[in-house]
Order: structure tokens, then C-alpha cells, then sequence
């Protein structure tokens, strides 16, 4: 069959390229700068799946392209513009040979034609890129110790090498999990239309079928993407890809150190101190309000908090708190599961118990910002409670 | 025999020619929409620190000597989801019942965030917030409201320190994350947490995304924009549409250390139920948590099954629990139209026996 638009065949390829183009010109008036919405241009690891299956050859045109680079763009329509575009076009006079097609008998045989041609065929999975050259014996010679005075640079771009091979079959493994689901989802959807046709209520609008086809495929993909060798499949795909991605930051750190730039080790290890600094300045600054506040209960709390709750205290970082802990009433022995499962309502089921005792006076912690003024010290820029006056200010809206 | 669909060309003719006008239409509404706003009830920063913001909402129908409420949401969203847009919003509900409520904006990190772990979320950041307004409010304890990923968080700090929040609320919160419904746990347990971050660093927002949308690939990537080109001739559908498409695609990167913790201690470890929590030194459990708790959750929610929230029945230490169940998804408990009157009534009724 040859469609309006020139593409062979009824297969996923004529039912998105017009919708691509459609969305292209659609994008450069009604969307200025969309090309760099995620997807376009797909940011930090941005293969998973995305990036990778766009690499895969026969992916990214496979049933689900929905998750290739481009598919992804807010406020688009969809794939299923570009089904309607189709079917548009067949409208304008295609459509009647098909349906005299249907019409004219034979019309089981014509209709899995027709799903087949929409299938992602098992060939769409194949790697051709890794046709060509025996990957074993490769992933061999990879194998091989090296020798001589590159031999680390050599045995780290082998594995590097290597991490690329399995992120392949990986990737390949991962495909045919895919497939099948989309085979999978492809005869329930026949087996949907099959049981509608029974009682003389098939789908009579585009939109009907669209939607058979959405429940058809969700069933599939919930049976089978739960299921361990899909979970298994994703997993060791995410993890290949990842190692690749390592292999290949660590060669572009090595360059940048050769070339006197910093690089993101470097900034790391120094966002991790910070990170580690600024923990240890809030439990100290922890530690002296507990101290000015009440001297004596704060310097026995470290060996008393755990006392009382030692699965849940093991080195109280605010010692005011441990306190407080071990004032505490201890919780209910047994949780009651049975009796909870069958609350469908709000509904109080006993009084309030282990209820802290309230504290004699109230404390301020306000204070407690400015005891060690840092860069990152927590600070209050307005008052909570104290300044009933403002919401009677003019309104101010305040976005992110 | 019949064929498997009903052939009418003129029909389906006519479908895609309505298609085709409504799309043609597309340009002209989303012009006269321009760029959404969200967020409809004023507020004021009251606190920060580093980029974690504090706002209280403005309230004239505040009630004399209302507990502050704050409210913690998930880090993997925008937290205006509670608030946005008038017909759409609980922090409105709230408001109209007198509470006095404060929101978490937690930022969006970047790559000098990358060492933040769940001490600093709980303990420094969500810490930090209760302490100001136990300070600023003078008194003991505030009310918590966790919004799932947040009700987790909150969960952590409840237990670790149970004086000072005095009712818990927690939303579609997950607190057994080994439910076999729950896909997404599933996933997560084959993938090497360590290996990503250890690569990526943060962990960018697009990835958790195409994560979700794979959840459901064929309604959310496929069904939801068929039915966002129906709406193309109507102006306030369409601006309805791009506000709730802005929030699910507002992400934050999410900080390396902290969610690195957070898969491994609760997706892969499943802590609440097998123990084994560490925020910092310190080891929260749920039997800690001895304060009133109320917990909502979901019917149809796929990303927080509900009897991963059930679960908090059986592992909290309080006597005074209660539950709710919503007939909703994950996000309808929040925008749907039913939402608006029945969770803030729910939350404010339970608060006000307590």
C-alpha cells in the first residue's frame, strides 16, 4: 500500500515521519526555541532510554519510539497526531481502497496485515552495527593482559571497550523485551476487536480504536514490564549504560587534568567537603544552643538518650531533643494492623496517647541562627507569627 | 464475517477532518493562553536557607491560635502542585478552614548540592523549618502534612523527634515499598544506585521523568495528548492542560547522596518495614512515631499503591490512628474536583478533634 504521503506500507515509520514534519513546522511557529525542549536536546545521562534508544538502530521507529529523543516534547500531541494525520490523508481517498479492501472479503487476513505492517518486526531490534565482526571474539582480544609501559592506559581502554559490548547486548536484550510486549499487546488488541465484533458493537470511530489500542497495549506492558526478566532486562541496560557513560568521563577528566583544566573530580571532592563542613558546623551549633539553653540537662543527654530508645537514638546530634526523648511516654507495644486495614473514613480510634509533656517554658530557638553566622546558615526573613500585619499588606504573589 | 471494527470512510472521513481543524485551532488558543502562571493564594517568604524556602500563606480568615501547619512535599516535583490554580489547590481548603499554613520549597538543586543526604533534608532542612516556627509561634509543636516522597521525610522526623510535631499527616505516602503492585520498586531493585550516582552525580529530572511516563508509556505518552488535541478550541481547557503539563515537567535534578539513600534505605531496603534507617547517625523508626497520624491515600494511585501506604497502620507507634481512603489517582487527591472539598475537609475536621 502506498499512502498519501509517499511512505510505504501502513507500518509505524508512514504513521510518524508526517507527524515529525507536521510537528517541525508546527514547532518553528507556534513554539519559538521548542527544539530545545527535553528531548530535543536530552540533558546529563540523558540515555535512559531516550539517548541509547535512539542509538539502536531500529528504535527509534520502533512502536516504542515513544520514548525516543524528540517524542517527548511538552505540549506536543503525540504520536497520535501523527495516526490521525494518517488517517487524514487516507480520508482524502486512500481510505475507500482500504476499506474496499476490508470489504471485500477476507477480512481476518487483511486485518492482521494490517497489525503486522503497524508490529515493530523482529528485524527492527536487530542490531546491524554489531554485524559484521564476531563480537566474542572481540570481547577475547579485549580480554587479552596488557604489556609494556601504556599497558594501563591500553587495559583501561579495553575495558572501556568492553563496557561498550555489553551495554550493547544489553541494549539488544533489553529491545527484545520490548518487543514482545508489543507483540503481546498486538493480539490483545486483536483479541479486544475480535470480542467487540462479537456482540455487534465494534469500535466505529477513530477514536474508539485508538483507545482499544491504548488499553491493549497498557495490559500487555502491565503483565509483562512487572515481571523479572523485564525488570532484569532494564537493569542490567541502565547499568551498561552507565558504565559506558563512567569510561567515557573518566577519559574526558584525564584530558582535562593533561590540559591544566579542573575537573569534575576535583570540584567534587570539594563539594563534598563543604557538604561534610557545614553538617558538622549545624550539629555543633545544635550542641551550643542546647547549651545555653539549659547547661545540665544537654550534657547528660548523650549517654541518657540512648537509654530509652536505643534503636532510634543511637548519637543524638541535638542533645536537647534526646532529652525530650526519654521524657517521652514509650510507644504502643504491638501496632494494630487488622483493626487499622479496615478504616475507610477518618475516624479517631482512641484517645490521643504518647502525647509528649509539654515543656514547663516555651523555648526560642530563633537565636539560634546567629550563633555562628556562615554563608549557609539558615535564616529567618520574615517572622512567622509575630507580624500579624502582613497579610493585611497588598498580595503578592510569588512564583519559584 | 464481519470485519474487526465498523467501516464507515465517511465517518472516520469526518473524524479527521475535526482533528485537522482542531489542530489548525492549536496556534491561535495556545497564543491567546500564553505562558501559564500557577500559584494562586499569596504567600511570603519567611525563611530560607541555602535554596530550601519557607513561605506562609496569607490567611484572613486565620484562626486565633492555630497550630502552624506545615506542609512537606516529595523533592522530585515543584511543590505549587498544592496550590495551582483557584479550583485546584488545597492549600485553599486549608486556608478557608483557618489554618495557618506554611509550605517547603525545597530548590532545585545542583551539582554543589550533589552531597546533600537525608541528614541534611531531615535533620538540617525540615529540622530547620519546624524549629522556626516552634520558635516563631511560640510553641512546642506544629502540625505536619508530608506529601509523598515528603511523608516520608516527615515520617523520618517524627520519629527522630516526636515532641515537637504534634498531629502527622501523611499523603499518599509510601511506606512499604515492596507491595507487588508497585512497578516502579520494582524496576529500581535491578539497577545499581551506587553505579549512577557515583557516575551522574545528581540525578537530572528528565531521567526521573521518562521513569514515570514508562509507568503507564501508552496513556501518558500516547492517550493524554490525543485528548489535549480535543481541547485545542477551547482556551481554559488548554490553560488547564499546559499548567498541569508544566508541573509534571517542572523536575528538579534530584541531590546524588540524598537519593542515592533514599532508593537504597527505602526502594531497595524497604526500611520501614525491614529497619535498617539511618538519617545521619541516628536510626528513626516508624514505632517512634507516637504522636496522632492520619493517612491518606489513594484508590487508583500507580506510583504509591495504596497498600504501600496502608502499611503505616501496622508499623506506627501510635493509639491514634486514622485513615483515608480517596477515590483518586496520585495526583487527582490534590486537583480533582472532589479533592478540593474532601481531603482539606478531612484534614481539618480530623485536626480539630485533636
Amino acid at each position: 500500500m502506498t499512502t498519501a504521503s509517499g511512505a510505504q506500507g501502513f507500518g509505524f515509520d508512514a504513521w510518524i515521519q508526517p507527524f515529525r514534519e507536521a510537528m517541525a513546522a508546527f514547532q518553528s511557529t507556534a513554539w519559538p526555541g521548542a527544539g530545545a525542549m527535553p528531548g530535543a536536546a536530552w540533558p546529563g545521562m540523558g540515555a535512559w532510554p531516550g539517548q541509547a534508544m535512539g542509538q539502536m538502530p531500529g528504535m527509534a521507529n520502533a512502536a516504542m519510539g515513544g520514548f525516543a529523543p524528540g517524542m517527548f516534547a511538552p505540549g506536543m500531541a503525540g504520536p497520535f497526531a501523527a495516526m490521525l494525520e494518517q488517517l487524514s490523508t487516507l480520508a482524502q481517498g486512500q481510505w475507500q481502497q482500504l476499506a474496499g479492501q476490508f470489504a471485500g472479503g477476507d477480512a481476518p487476513s487483511q486485518w492482521r496485515r494490517l497489525l503486522e505492517t503497524m508490529a515493530p518486526a523482529a528485524g527492527a531490534f536487530d542490531l546491524s552495527a554489531l554485524r559484521g565482526f564476531d563480537a566474542g571474539a572481540l570481547r577475547d582480544a579485549l580480554s587479552t593482559p596488557a604489556i609494556g609501559p601504556m599497558r594501563e592506559h591500553v587495559e583501561r581502554w579495553q575495558k572501556a571497550m568492553l563496557a561498550q559490548l555489553d551495554y550493547q547486548e544489553a541494549a539488544q536484550a533489553f529491545s527484545a523485551q520490548l518487543g514482545e510486549i508489543m507483540k503481546l499487546a498486538l493480539s490483545y488488541f486483536e483479541r479486544r476487536l475480535a470480542a467487540r465484533s462479537e456482540p455487534g458493537q465494534p469500535p466505529a470511530s477513530m477514536r474508539a480504536l485508538f483507545d482499544e489500542w491504548i488499553e491493549a497495549s497498557e495490559q500487555a506492558w502491565a503483565e509483562r514490564a512487572g515481571g523479572d526478566a523485564f525488570a532484569a532486562a532494564l537493569g542490567r541496560y541502565t547499568n551498561a549504560q552507565l558504565r559506558v557513560r563512567a569510561a567515557m568521563a573518566d577519559e574526558l577528566n584525564r584530558m582535562a587534568e593533561s590540559l591544566g583544566l579542573p575537573t569534575r573530580g576535583e570540584v567534587d571532592a570539594d563539594h563534598r567537603r563543604i557538604a561534610m563542613l557545614e553538617r558538622q558546623l549545624r550539629r555543633v551549633r545544635a550542641e551550643l544552643d542546647a547549651l545555653r539553653r539549659d547547661p545540665a540537662p544537654a550534657q547528660a543527654a548523650p549517654v541518657a538518650a540512648p537509654k530509652a530508645r536505643a534503636a532510634s537514638a543511637v548519637v543524638p546530634i541535638r542533645p536537647d531533643v534526646a532529652v525530650a526523648l526519654d521524657a517521652a511516654p514509650a510507644p504502643a507495644a504491638k501496632p494494630r494492623r487488622a483493626k487499622a486495614a479496615k478504616k475507610s473514613r477518618t475516624e479517631k480510634r482512641a484517645p490521643r496517647a504518647g502525647k509528649p509533656e509539654k515543656r514547663k517554658k516555651t523555648e526560642r530557638l530563633a537565636a539560634s541562627a546567629t550563633v555562628l553566622p556562615i554563608v549557609a546558615a539558615p535564616r529567618a526573613i520574615g517572622t512567622a507569627a509575630s507580624k500579624p500585619a502582613r497579610d493585611a499588606a497588598p498580595r503578592r504573589r510569588v512564583g519559584k | 464475517m464481519m470485519p474487526p471494527f465498523a467501516i464507515d470512510p465517511a465517518q472516520w472521513a469526518q473524524e479527521a477532518l475535526d482533528f485537522r481543524r482542531r489542530l489548525a485551532a492549536g496556534p491561535r488558543t495556545l497564543r491567546q493562553v500564553g505562558d501559564v502562571d500557577f500559584g494562586c493564594s499569596p504567600k511570603d517568604a519567611v525563611y530560607r536557607d541555602d535554596k530550601l524556602t519557607l513561605y506562609r500563606y496569607a490567611n484572613p480568615d486565620r484562626r486565633s491560635g492555630a497550630v502552624p501547619l506545615l506542609i512537606c512535599y516529595a523533592l522530585v516535583n515543584r511543590p505549587y502542585m498544592v496550590d495551582l490554580q483557584e479550583n485546584r489547590s488545597l492549600v485553599r481548603g486549608l486556608l478557608a478552614r483557618g489554618e495557618d499554613v506554611y509550605l517547603i520549597d525545597w530548590g532545585y538543586p545542583d551539582h554543589s548540592d550533589r552531597y546533600l543526604d537525608m541528614e541534611d533534608y531531615v535533620e538540617r532542612f525540615l529540622g530547620g523549618c519546624v524549629d522556626f516556627l516552634r520558635a516563631s509561634h511560640g510553641v512546642d509543636a506544629v502540625n505536619l502534612v508530608g506529601i509523598c516522597q515528603g511523608g516520608v521525610l516527615s515520617l523520618c522526623y517524627a520519629a527522630l523527634h516526636p515532641d515537637k510535631i504534634r498531629n502527622l499527616v501523611t499523603t499518599v505516602t509510601p511506606v512499604d515499598f515492596h507491595t507487588p503492585d508497585n512497578l516502579l520498586s520494582r524496576w529500581i531493585r535491578d539497577i545499581d544506585m551506587d553505579l549512577m550516582v557515583d557516575t551522574l552525580g545528581n540525578v537530572p529530572a528528565d531521567q526521573m521523568n521518562v521513569c514515570y511516563l514508562m509507568l503507564k508509556p501508552f496513556r501518558l505518552n500516547f492517550q493524554k495528548y490525543a485528548g489535549f488535541v480535543d481541547t485545542l478550541e477551547d482556551a481554559g481547557q488548554v490553560e488547564d492542560f499546559l499548567r498541569m503539563e508544566k508541573w509534571i515537567f517542572d523536575s528538579p535534578d534530584q541531590a546524588g547522596e540524598m537519593l542515592r539513600q533514599f532508593v537504597n534505605q527505602f526502594y531497595k531496603g524497604n526500611g520501614f518495614v525491614n529497619g535498617g534507617i539511618r538519617v545521619g547517625a541516628r536510626a528513626p523508626t516508624l514505632a517512634d512515631v507516637t504522636m496522632p497520624v492520619l493517612n491518606i491515600y489513594a484508590l487508583q494511585d500507580h506510583l504509591v499503591p495504596p497498600d504501600a501506604s496502608r502499611a503505616l497502620a501496622g508499623l506506627v507507634g501510635t493509639r491514634d490512628y486514622s485513615e483515608l481512603a480517596f477515590k483518586g489517582g496520585h495526583i487527582g487527591i490534590y486537583v480533582s474536583s472532589r479533592a478540593q472539598h474532601e481531603v482539606p475537609t478531612a484534614i481539618c475536621d480530623w485536626l480539630s478533634r485533636r
